[in-house]
């Protein structure tokens, strides 16, 4: 089976500090990968390459057989609007727009009809189980229910990969653990390969697979 | 992106960003007026008019040109206002873009959605201007005849409008696409060695201004007002340093705060100090010409006296118009500084700090910049002006020149102090949401 996420030997350097020395992973539609390792260590710079948030200094990122830095700014952006699902620490949603609006984005930036895309936002806030809250803006909202919408805003245009940072770090064990099984669920539902940044052990064992970093390199890899 | 969705993206939702994009119609409303009154002088043709009617400034062909290139010279200082108030937030809009970028918007739908903001804002500008216009062409109505500088609108006006429409929202989406910033470099602090050229070179040029004007008229007083301004500039930074470091010291918690303010990035105000500092000299220095105007015997006549200080009028409004202007580039940096620092000033919120606490402080950063910088200006512009260093009729020592010059300095304190109370009142909206526990937990 095709990678649909694919890093090879990828580096980044924040000025004078190197967060990536060259690290390489693949992705298999489906797959579960948590990435762990100490603060510091990398693990959320590899996330913005491989979302093409950040364009590493040297090394190739593929998803779903493209390379990301060789297609123009334009397309980089309907590619990680259409393949690529983001869920960040704080959910990064739009703090002044509805929790539908926000939802419905990444279909309104592609062009979609607004009825359209709440329609589907609505099924998607539905299924994460926040469906009374579609009219509610973030700040309205407790964290686990601002997660679940990432979520949500994530899967809405069916990504082959979905890249989630610290998705529980923000929330206390017993919501940590309701909105990994959200997430889990609908990256099943939609059959996307799902990479998780993780501190957190208990998030680390649902993977399928372990990638530790170290100071910028893989320390070890363990399928679970 | 379909274009509903870019409206609806691109408009403003909450109460600060609704005060940003009024605040910017109003000043486009203001300048779209101005323009409407230089097509309308422009309509009146070539030949000469009755100066029974008109103002001389209208009446005569020669200086009707004059005044129209005022006019769209003032429209465009009105513009700079709106540029300003649309930089409202900046740090807050970047914030959200970034959540957009996230979402997939590419760069393109991002300036997109800057431009349409400002042309939305340049739309209902270009809307008002006409309205704006009656207003303010029955207001110079009501003034003696020499300052009655914008003609009463007729109904053919009407058809100037479109046009004026048209360039408002022209001017909002080239304002939304200088505003568009992507990655740009940070400016240079001035350095240390430009600082004492600086200290060195502005009284000199002062000097060689003042000796050489009696012979060289205005090149003379140009070179002494670009001293001064080289001068404010060098000296503004370490004053403002010097203010900060002293407030930090205070035992009055707002005035240490106000220093930690200062301290934290003293460029921006520095160079408004410097802004302010010379509009004051300059509109002293119109001070002193009209009240040289009034002294000079050879200019006694009623007509003449008038003639002038309309002129000179003309001048003051467009350097208020840039004190304004930098009034409100202090009041945009203060409040991104308020949404950048947000997480800590929400946990003052936990040490018992409040609005009106705040709202004080703020208030405080305002005035120890606007207040002495309009005050000094004033002051020097009044006593040796530049209708002074061409050998005007008023000399620095004289009574009346002393007097003038008291009120000056008092008047600009005072200004100071209440386009501080001002910027307190707008930024309230900003104030109560950088106050905001909710901030704590942000990224």
């Amino acid at each position: 089976m095709n990678a649909v996420l694919e890093l090879e030997k990828v580096e980044y350097a924040y000025r004078r500090n190197t967060a990536l020395r060259g690290v390489s992973l693949q992705l298999k539609p489906g797959e579960v990968v948590a990435v762990t390792g100490a603060s510091g260590c990398g693990k959320s710079t590899l996330l913005h390459c491989a979302a093409g948030i950040l364009t590493p200094d040297a090394g190739v990122v593929q998803v779903d057989g493209q390379d990301l830095a060789e297609l123009p700014e334009e397309q980089r952006a309907a590619l990680r609007r259409t393949k690529v699902g983001v869920v960040l620490q704080f959910g990064q949603l739009v703090p002044d727009l509805p929790l539908v609006d926000n939802v419905a984005l990444p279909l309104l930036l592609g062009g979609h009809e607004r009825g359209e895309a709440h329609q589907a936002a609505r099924r998607w806030l539905d299924q994460v189980g926040i469906a009374e809250d579609a009219d509610a803006v973030p700040a309205e909202l407790s964290g686990g229910q601002t997660q679940r919408a990432a979520v949500a805003r994530a899967l809405i245009t069916g990504p082959s990969v979905v890249l989630a940072d610290e998705p529980t770090g923000s929330l206390d064990s017993r919501a940590g653990q309701e909105l990994l099984d959200v997430l889990l669920e609908a990256a099943r539902y939609r059959g996307a390969a799902l990479l998780m940044v993780t501190h957190d052990n208990l998030v680390a064992a649902s993977a399928d697979r372990e990638i530790r970093l170290r100071d910028g390199l893989i320390q070890h890899e363990v399928a679970l | 992106m379909t274009l509903e969705t870019l409206v609806q993206l691109a408009r403003s939702r909450t109460p600060a960003d609704r005060s940003r994009v009024q605040l910017a119609t109003a000043a486009l409303a203001f300048s779209g007026a101005l323009l409407l009154g230089a097509l309308r002088i422009a309509r009146l043709g070539k030949g000469e008019l009755g100066n029974d009617i008109y103002s001389n400034y209208i009446a005569e062909s020669g200086l009707r040109s004059g005044l129209i290139a005022i006019l769209i010279i003032l429209a465009a200082l009105t513009g700079g206002l709106a540029v300003q108030a649309l930089r409202l937030g900046t740090a807050a809009r970047e914030r959200r873009l970034a959540a957009l970028r996230l979402a997939g918007a590419s760069r393109k739908q991002l300036r997109q959605l800057t431009v349409a903001d400002a042309a939305i804002a340049g739309l209902a500008g270009g809307l008002l201007a006409g309205p704006a216009y009656l207003v303010l062409s029955l207001l110079f109505g009501a003034l003696p005849r020499m300052a009655r500088i914008l003609p009463g609108a007729e109904p053919i006006d009407a058809l100037l409008w479109i046009p004026v429409v048209v360039m408002m929202t022209a001017a909002g989406v080239v304002i939304g696409s200088l505003l568009h910033r992507d990655g740009t470099a940070a400016p240079q602090p001035q350095s240390a060695s430009q600082r004492h050229t600086g200290i060195v070179a502005g009284p000199v040029l002062i000097a060689l201004g003042l000796l050489t004007s009696p012979y060289m008229g205005y090149v003379g007083s140009t070179i002494a007002l670009a001293g001064t301004a080289l001068l404010f500039l060098s000296t503004s930074g370490l004053w403002i340093r010097w203010l900060g470091r002293r407030l930090q010291r205070s035992g009055d918690p707002a005035n240490l705060l106000t220093g930690v303010r200062l301290m934290t990035d003293s460029r921006p105000s520095s160079r408004i100090c410097m802004l302010l500092g010379s509009c004051g000299f300059l509109v002293g220095s119109m001070a002193n010409g009209i009240a040289s105007v009034v002294a000079d015997e050879t200019t006694t006549s009623a007509t003449s006296v008038s003639f002038y200080t309309t002129g000179f009028g003309l001048t003051i409004a467009g350097l208020v118009l840039i004190v304004l202007t930098a009034i409100a580039a202090l009041i945009v940096g203060v409040a991104d500084q308020l949404v950048d620092q947000r997480r800590q000033l929400a946990s003052l919120t936990a040490l018992g700090v409040d609005l009106p606490f705040l709202r004080r402080v703020i208030r405080r950063q305002l005035t120890v910049v606007a207040a002495p910088a309009l005050a000094a200006g004033l002051l020097f512009g009044t006593v040796i002006g530049i209708n002074r260093v061409s050998g005007g009729a008023v000399g620095p020592f004289d009574p009346g020149t002393l007097l003038l010059a008291a009120i000056l300095t008092a008047a600009g304190w005072l200004f100071g102090h209440l386009g501080a109370a001002a910027a307190g009142l707008l930024l309230r909206n900003q104030l109560r949401d950088a106050l905001d526990p909710e901030n704590l937990r942000a990224a």
